[in-house]
């Protein structure tokens, strides 16, 4: 287990079979709890699951998770950063299109069982586009989750453009927790 | 707008993302019209037709559509409600008999659904087919059990810049075999 050890509590008293989880990190915690909860995912469950990558060029992820001696075999990355991938397991988004990244899910899901989806994360969203449109984005993939019976973690960053979506998150999801 | 059937076809393509202009009623009763003169088995007609255009509810029946991807909001939504007691044979059949597995009644809803999409084409008006997840949809248009709603016709005109998901189609000779089944493999 990793050295958080708020999340790894949190972590235990989850339902494994589905359910959708919001963790609200601090940014100093940020890319930290990002590699703890994939990590988690990927040895717990040894099951392929989706790591969304809309905040960094998945590549980056990649290396980061490697570093922490996770096996990024069992992982599909979905980024909109990175154009110069040509690997079977990263889906590179032509837009910042919030359906892009819905169909991107859904086309994965479709062919392969996935047991989980981690999107890291919301902030950016925000960034480009409207509050509104984020919250029933949200609120559409959650039901998507639930739909697919796949867990997934929504990871958001405490900043202050946050501050409006954060009770969506704790609204819709089945728990959350801050860190 | 001129264009042959196939055109047409090739046309029809799912919208995303709507922009606020409106649809004339005019042309709302001139699609309505096409479904009305869509096939259906035995000519029974199992479908009633709810056109909504009210925001609201226009956004909680987009959020139906669990199985689709995320839209934005069009103006119209067109929900079809295949009628059960339309539908004389058994389950939803509409025909006496066996139970031949295979539902008529939901694919009258489907050709007529089509009609009005293709309708809308031909007048110039995008769309989008949802199929909405049935308890949260029969919840907001009061609809009874043992009713359905197979599928909504989402209509309006294609925001600027709008995300157009890559169109492609199998080969015809992927799709086709000559007198008896030969699977071509699958996608």
């Amino acid at each position: 287990m990793g050295q958080n050890k708020t999340l790894n509590n949190f972590l235990q008293k989850i339902n494994y079979d589905n359910g959708v989880y919001t963790i609200i990190v601090e940014p100093s915690k940020y890319n930290q709890t990002c590699s703890e909860l994939a990590a988690f995912c990927n040895k717990k469950f040894k099951l392929p699951g989706i790591y969304v990558s809309l905040n960094k060029p998945s590549t980056f992820v990649e290396k980061m998770l490697k570093k922490e001696k996770i096996d990024t075999e069992n992982i599909l990355f979905i980024d909109w950063e990175d154009k110069s991938i040509d690997k079977d397991n990263h889906v590179t988004l032509s837009s910042k299109s919030l359906t892009e990244v819905s169909i991107a899910i859904s086309g994965v899901c479709n062919y392969t069982d996935m047991k989980y989806i981690l999107l890291d994360s919301l902030n950016i969203l925000l960034i480009y586009n409207p509050l509104v449109k984020v919250q029933k984005f949200v609120q559409f993939l959650i039901n998507k989750a639930r739909n697919l019976e796949v867990l997934m973690f929504l990871i958001i960053v405490k900043e202050k453009n946050a501050d409006n979506l954060i009770p969506t998150l704790i609204e819709f999801s089945d728990k959350s927790i801050e860190i | 707008m001129d264009m042959n059937f196939l055109e047409l076809a090739k046309k029809r393509k799912t919208t995303y993302e709507f922009s606020n202009k409106k649809i004339k009623d005019s042309d709302l009763k001139k699609i309505l019209e096409a479904g009305r003169w869509a096939p259906s088995c035995s000519n029974s007609q199992p479908w009633h037709f709810i056109i909504v255009k009210n925001n609201n509810l226009i956004e909680k029946l987009i959020m139906t559509a669990n199985y689709g991807d995320f839209h934005n909001e069009p103006s119209v939504m067109i929900a079809g409600v295949l009628l059960q007691d339309r539908c004389i044979g058994k389950g939803f059949a509409c025909y006496k008999g066996k139970d031949s597995g295979v539902y008529d009644s939901f694919m009258s809803i489907g050709m007529a659904i089509l009609s009005m999409n293709l309708e809308a084409v031909s007048l110039g008006i995008d769309s989008c087919i949802i199929t909405p997840e049935q308890k949260n949809v029969k919840n907001l248009l009061n609809i009874m059990a043992p009713d359905y709603v197979p599928l909504i016709l989402a209509l309006g005109y294609e925001a600027k810049d709008a995300f157009h998901k890559k169109r492609e189609r199998l080969s015809l000779k992927e799709i086709t075999s000559k007198e008896v089944f030969i699977k071509h493999g699958t996608k």
